[in-house]
């Protein structure tokens, strides 16, 4: 018989959507969405993206939500709970791929904490050398732990709070916050002489590439990592929820906001680039950390009143990433309340935890880089995950009893959709291991160094293949240690 | 169809996706 044990709730609405909001923006949404959107057909990217959302992350973020307001556990117990006890391993899985990105993501929201940092103190300015600024930074040894220590002893003591004073409080200010700043950036932008260049290359009608599969596979790559659909962070704040939440309406407007975020993004960084850099095209082909970091930083030196732009560009990533970060921890640490240990000492050991497991990455960026290849595309393995767990339970039991009742959307259909959830993952996975294969063509199954082998379809396998035996070892241990569940009121 | 056409359609497809979200949850919020 499970104990039950009371503590604070979301205590508005809003409170719990600015959340899910903030869990699912992320620095994705700020540095990767606006370039594969202009690389991968703009508006057509757009539209084969929100066919994603219903397809993949609404689906999905239902079944997270299910999760959560039913078993009242984190993602490990509530697997147990829904699924069945010799299913525990699956919500392990998904826990650890989850936990594996918390461990880098904290060191991502420390450069964008340096950074922020230089633009308010004057180094970023005309004639600085951007690339050889990043280059010190990411390849110095040491250089980036102090900001991965900041940033998970800030996310510590908000966690520390609770739910209701802590993540709660910050979301409504960094959520609405982040979205102004995207606005400024985004007229800033387009006020630059030339920037009209940039709407006319993001809008300009190339509908034929809906007809290429390069588009989808790239929009539904999008979905899955910038929603957090599949993550069990959507779940983990689902378990802090009163007693009747519409899990429809809820999962549609945390998808749509998000995509929102990245589209304004877009609005900000493509018209930019074009206004003022000399090679648009390489800017946008640049990857995530060339953009923001070599890139932009370099405009924002020859932009008029630069150093202010480069100051909210780096203090929305800012946002965008430590609101994520928080739901990231805040399930490890739900995972420890499950078991029974208070929330300050879960808090602790939780925020200590991943600081540490955090450090292989501060310390080396290519091992970091490692860590989000396996776990990145890890994400795949935990919707599909999620997917055939809901296929056991039912999915029409699962929208006629836990959904349905509270919700105003009489929509079963979005629901539904989960059924094709393992086609997707099919193809997108494949896709993924043929383009890492020919990354490496005579030596894709190797992992070891990982400095040399960072991104092969074998770092991954061995990886994965190593969680999912400790998870089906530990299964019993980790479903009997489970057992603390939350209460929620009216 | 000129690319200001195009950023109106998805202009309105995001923006307006998410305010119809906001919109049937403030009605929800209200009925309370």
């Amino acid at each position: 018989m499970a104990e039950i044990k009371k503590a604070d709730q979301w205590s508005t609405r809003w409170g719990l959507i600015l959340s899910c909001i903030g869990m699912a923006v992320g620095t994705g949404n700020i540095w990767r969405f606006p370039r594969v959107a202009a690389s991968q057909g703009g508006g057509a990217f757009v539209i084969a993206l929100l066919i994603g959302l219903f397809l993949w992350a609404i689906p999905l973020l239902m079944a997270e939500a299910v999760w959560g307001k039913v078993s009242r556990m984190g993602v490990i117990g509530s697997f147990k709970e829904m699924a069945g006890r010799k299913w525990t391993w699956m919500g392990t899985t998904v826990a650890v791929i989850s936990l594996g990105i918390a461990f880098y993501y904290s060191v991502v929201v420390g450069w964008c904490i340096r950074y922020f940092l230089y633009a308010i103190t004057g180094v970023i300015k005309p004639g600085l050398d951007t690339e050889a600024l990043w280059a010190a930074f990411s390849g110095t040894p040491g250089a980036m732990v102090p900001w991965h220590i900041l940033t998970m002893v800030a996310a510590t003591v908000i966690l520390f709070k609770g739910i209701s004073q802590g993540l709660e409080k910050i979301n409504k200010v960094l959520i609405p916050t982040l979205f102004v700043m995207l606005v400024v950036l985004a007229i800033r932008a387009n006020m630059l002489p030339g920037s009209t260049e940039g709407l006319r290359y993001f809008f300009e009608p190339k509908w034929a590439d809906l007809l290429k599969g390069r588009v989808w596979l790239e929009a539904f790559t999008q979905v899955a990592w910038s929603t957090g659909a599949g993550w069990g962070l959507m779940l983990t704040y689902f378990v802090y929820t009163k007693k009747r939440e519409d899990i429809a309406l809820n999962a549609t407007t945390v998808c749509f906001a998000d995509t929102m975020a990245g589209f304004l993004a877009g609005l900000a960084i493509i018209p930019t680039i074009f206004a003022l850099s000399p090679d648009p095209m390489a800017a946008v082909a640049s990857g995530n950390t060339g953009l923001a970091f070599i890139h932009l930083t370099s405009l924002f030196t020859v932009m008029p009143g630069g150093v202010i732009f480069a100051s909210i560009f780096f203090l929305a990533l800012i946002f965008a990433g430590f609101s994520s970060l928080l739901s990231m921890v805040e399930l490890g640490l739900r995972l420890l309340m499950d078991a029974g240990w208070t929330r300050n000492k879960a808090a602790i050991a939780a925020g200590i935890g991943i600081l540490v497991l955090g450090l292989p990455s501060a310390w080396s960026i290519s091992f970091l880089d490692n860590q989000d290849w396996v776990w990145g595309v890890g994400l795949l393995l935990s919707g599909l995950i999620f997917s055939i767990a809901a296929m056991k339970i039912g999915v029409n039991k699962i929208w006629d009893q836990y959904i349905a009742p509270d919700s105003d959307l009489n929509a079963p259909w979005m629901f539904k959709l989960i059924y094709l959830f393992p086609v997707w993952f099919v193809i997108i996975f494949w896709w993924w291991i043929a383009q890492a294969a020919s990354w490496y063509p005579d030596t894709y199954m190797k992992w070891l160094p990982i400095s040399e082998y960072t991104f092969t379809v074998g770092t991954m396998v061995y990886q994965w293949a190593i969680v999912v035996v400790l998870a089906l070892v530990t299964n019993n241990w980790l479903a009997d240690k489970s057992t603390v569940k939350f209460e929620a009121t009216e | 169809m000129g690319w200001q056409f195009n950023m109106i359609v998805i202009m309105a497809l995001v923006f307006g996706g998410t305010g119809w979200c906001v919109y049937r949850t403030m009605k929800a919020e209200e009925k309370k």
